[in-house]
């Protein structure tokens, strides 16, 4: 199920915060999560209950190992197999699952291609949201190891990993973070103070969805997937729409999750924290996507020696982080690319850092905003041929001034010049707001007559722009 | 007023709803970009292509009207040319046999009556795969209506109110729409050439071409003349179509419905980029040409085709379009 639909909005969210509460009101606590992990797997499975089954086995066979090998556990039940044993067959588990139906199709591409083979493709749906909850597992399984995970009853453990709002494209929780939330008695009530903020951001990340990303989706894809040939002027347009794309399209969707689980009066992590503010690349990765960041570094960076081990080992290990990073994100060699241009930018920056040299600030902005944005174009690009064409076209200065500047937008194939001027404006306004204003969360709503306009506008407009134009979110692919 | 979260709360849906009433009332009131409540004195330059149809129901529903089916192409036929009240749907309803079938088939009795003629541009676009936006309502209720109304409150709407507005203040549109349907250019639109990379395919499906074959019962059954015909095209135009596609469209379609009045290529129109606003669009002196001949048997005749002419057309309207070298030249502006 979307966010940005009405059958969330109007029925699915109001009937699961209702039954959630009455439910706890008349002290059914363990009804209450029962309801609450009903709900998210009817959520998770409403698009296409196939993967159903899917998700509980995973939960299940990760709850036993995880159970397994927390310590007192591992006594008391004399196994046969060490605990790192379990440890590694339970993360080859996850993996296994993550590869198999994420990158199966991948590698018997590239090894067609090596080999000359005809190994037919096995053409599997990746299932939703298998790459955020493969991690949560993993981090659980970690921590169980090394004794940091609590015990956990398999209700709150699969509450934890199927939690709806951060379900389907993260925050990457961490149990540590839900758990003790899951527990507290003062959260299973109402709370109008957090259900008031919950809706403000509920909103606040809708009106990003449809009214920014939605709209830069249509310049970006019709000027990098359709057009054969793009203009300097259009090559920038459509790759800066698209970076700006996918900055509101998933801090929207955070945004979202964020409000849904306020509303249920727990906190999520926060994802982002205006990334494109960024001074340099590493600040960038404290800024975007951060539960993923904070994930890679707990989980594989420092595993892998962090900075611990000289300077050329700490080069490696960052490369290595971003370049499996960038690995997550899709099987294909375009996120590969993308991720060793971050693990290499990370790399050189540490270099840099090792060095002393520090830049002005607009020289370090500028430089770490153009190379994130050179960056997303082979992030969004389906080939490196298709990444080449935009990157020729960005330096095509002989295409500037050929034809009108309204006929160039025009082309990136718009009905109506009133259309191609509302894009563009929405471009202007979505690198202003992401470069100088406030990060969606430090506003919080105050009880006074501006916020409750502020709230009903984004409502109001939200519904609007959501009217006929229901679209999927692009970390649904990752 | 907002002392508690709890007041903050209620406050949101009711202030959400007073907005709603307030953005409905300027957009679909006031401004009325698709001219649907015609309340205020604006001038309509977008359809709607849920709306028009409430509008010509109730206009079929007092008088006698020739309806017009069909795309672009067909827009701007109007009564002036036909000689004869007319409805004309082309940038409505538009052509594609699935929703001209739904609109024909909620027509009641009285309204049925009132058809003077049909006038279907079986266009070379018309038969993309697709479920009728129109099965479910009734064009007939007040309380549809609004709805559509509200339902068609969106982003695209918002769009054409604000364009309305510039439009207004500007005074720079170059066409408007009637309230029978009709384009009418208004200003002289400057030639625009495309430059086709690949050959344009003359398409069908097997659903639309089903409904087409309903909309021929149907008409038969009511006694309604029908004319099926295809809209005169440029030579250059056609000179990039994939005639076999078209040869294959016309088998489809000539199956079904007994003839069609294939305009595509006629001599001395055709082959004067003067007379197109860009490849296939002509001018409006092209339609008046196009309606003359379909209104006169003599003349429409020679544009005839059955399933058992169809191979000498298609032969013809080759030779017509392959034996001349494409010749383009590009007027600055057209005036009707």
């Amino acid at each position: 199920m979307l966010f940005n639909s009405y059958v969330y909005i109007f029925l699915f969210l109001p009937v699961t915060l209702a039954v959630y509460f009455l439910l706890n009101h008349k002290q059914l606590i363990v009804a209450g999560k029962i309801w609450l992990v009903i709900a998210s797997l009817f959520f998770y499975s409403y698009w296409n209950p196939v993967y159903l089954p899917l998700i509980l086995a995973s939960m299940i066979v990760n709850y036993f190992i995880g159970t397994a090998l927390s310590k007192g556990d591992y006594q008391a039940r004399n196994w046969l197999v060490s605990r790192k044993s379990i440890l590694i067959y339970g993360i080859i588990f996850n993996l296994g699952l993550l590869g198999y139906y994420k990158y199966a199709d991948f590698f018997i591409k590239n090894a067609n291609f090596i080999f000359g083979a005809d190994i037919h493709l096995l053409r599997l749906v990746l299932p939703l949201a298998i790459s955020f909850f493969t991690f949560q597992q993993i981090a659980y399984l970690v921590d169980s190891y090394q004794d940091r995970s609590g015990k956990y009853n398999f209700i709150n453990f699969a509450l934890f990993v199927s939690f709806f709002p951060q379900l389907i494209s993260g925050p990457i929780v961490h149990h540590k973070e839900m758990m003790p939330q899951f527990r507290m008695t003062k959260n299973k009530y109402v709370n109008y103070k957090n259900l008031s903020t919950g809706i403000f951001i509920f909103f606040l990340g809708l009106f990003k969805k449809v009214i920014i990303a939605d709209t830069l989706a249509v310049v970006a894809a019709n000027g990098l997937d359709n057009m054969a040939a793009l203009t300097f002027a259009q090559a920038w347009i459509s790759s800066l729409s698209y970076t700006c794309q996918l900055y509101f399209d998933f801090s929207g969707y955070t945004d979202m999750a964020i409000g849904t689980a306020y509303m249920f009066n727990i906190v999520l992590p926060l994802n982002f924290n205006s990334p494109y503010k960024a001074l340099n690349i590493q600040d960038f990765w404290r800024r975007w996507h951060m539960t993923l960041s904070r994930w890679l570094r707990d989980y594989l960076y420092i595993p892998l020696g962090g900075n611990k081990k000289g300077n050329i080992r700490t080069y490696i290990n960052l490369f290595a982080t971003f370049l499996l990073g960038g690995l997550w994100h899709g099987a294909g060699w375009t996120f590969i690319a993308w991720g060793a241009m971050h693990g290499l930018g990370t790399a050189i920056h540490k270099f840099w850092q090792n060095l002393g040299i520090r830049l002005p600030k607009p020289a370090a902005w500028l430089m770490t905003f153009m190379f994130v944005h050179f960056a997303w174009v082979f992030f969004r690009a389906t080939s490196f041929k298709d990444a080449v064409k935009v990157l020729k076209s960005m330096f095509a200065f002989n295409t500037i001034n050929t034809i009108s500047f309204l006929d160039e937008l025009k082309a990136l194939n718009f009905e109506k010049t009133i259309e191609t001027v509302f894009s563009f404006t929405i471009l202007l306004i979505a690198l202003v707001v992401s470069i100088r204003f406030k990060n969606s969360n430090e506003l919080r709503p105050n009880l006074n007559f501006r916020y409750l306009m502020c709230v009903a506008l984004l409502t109001v407009s939200g519904f609007i722009f959501l009217n006929g134009n229901i679209s999927e979110f692009l970390y649904f692919n990752f | 007023m907002l002392e508690s979260y709890k007041r903050f709360l209620l406050f949101i849906p009711i202030v959400s709803v007073v907005l709603y009433a307030f953005i409905f009332m300027v957009v679909n009131i006031v401004i009325d970009p698709y001219r649907e409540y015609g309340l205020t004195d604006t001038k309509k330059y977008f359809q709607s292509y849920y709306t028009v149809p409430f509008k010509m129901y109730q206009k079929l529903r007092h008088d006698k009207y020739v309806l017009v089916f069909g795309t672009s192409h067909s827009a701007t036929i109007s009564a002036e040319l036909l000689n004869h009240k007319t409805l004309n749907m082309s940038t409505s309803v538009y052509g594609n046999p699935v929703d001209v079938y739904y609109f024909l088939k909620n027509l009641d009795r009285p309204q049925i009556s009132n058809i003077e003629k049909i006038y279907y541009l079986i266009d070379y676009n018309v038969f993309e795969d697709k479920k009728s936006d129109y099965p479910d309502i009734n064009f007939n209720s007040k309380i549809d209506f609004f709805y559509q109304t509200a339902n068609n409150l969106n982003k695209k709407k918002i769009l054409r109110a604000v364009d309305n507005i510039l439009k207004y203040l500007l005074r720079n549109n170059t066409t408007e729409i009637t309230d029978n349907g009709e384009f009418v250019y208004v200003r002289p639109v400057a030639y625009r050439n495309i430059v086709y990379k690949d050959r344009i395919k003359f398409s069908f499906s097997g659903q639309s071409i089903e409904h087409l074959e309903k909309i021929d019962k149907f008409c038969k059954s009511q006694n309604i003349e029908i004319i099926y015909f295809k809209s005169i095209f440029s030579r250059y135009f056609l000179q990039n179509v994939d005639f076999e596609s078209v040869e294959s469209q016309l088998s489809r379609v000539l199956n079904i419905i007994d003839e069609m009045y294939c305009l595509m290529y006629v001599e001395g129109v055709s082959d004067n980029m003067d007379n197109f606003r860009n490849p296939t669009h002509h001018i409006h002196k092209i339609a008046k040409i196009e309606i003359d001949i379909l209104r006169s048997p003599t003349l429409r005749n020679r544009y005839r085709v059955t399933k058992a002419n169809l191979d000498d057309y298609m032969k013809v309207l080759k030779r017509n379009v392959f034996n001349y070298p494409i010749v383009l030249n590009y007027p600055s502006s057209k005036t009707d």
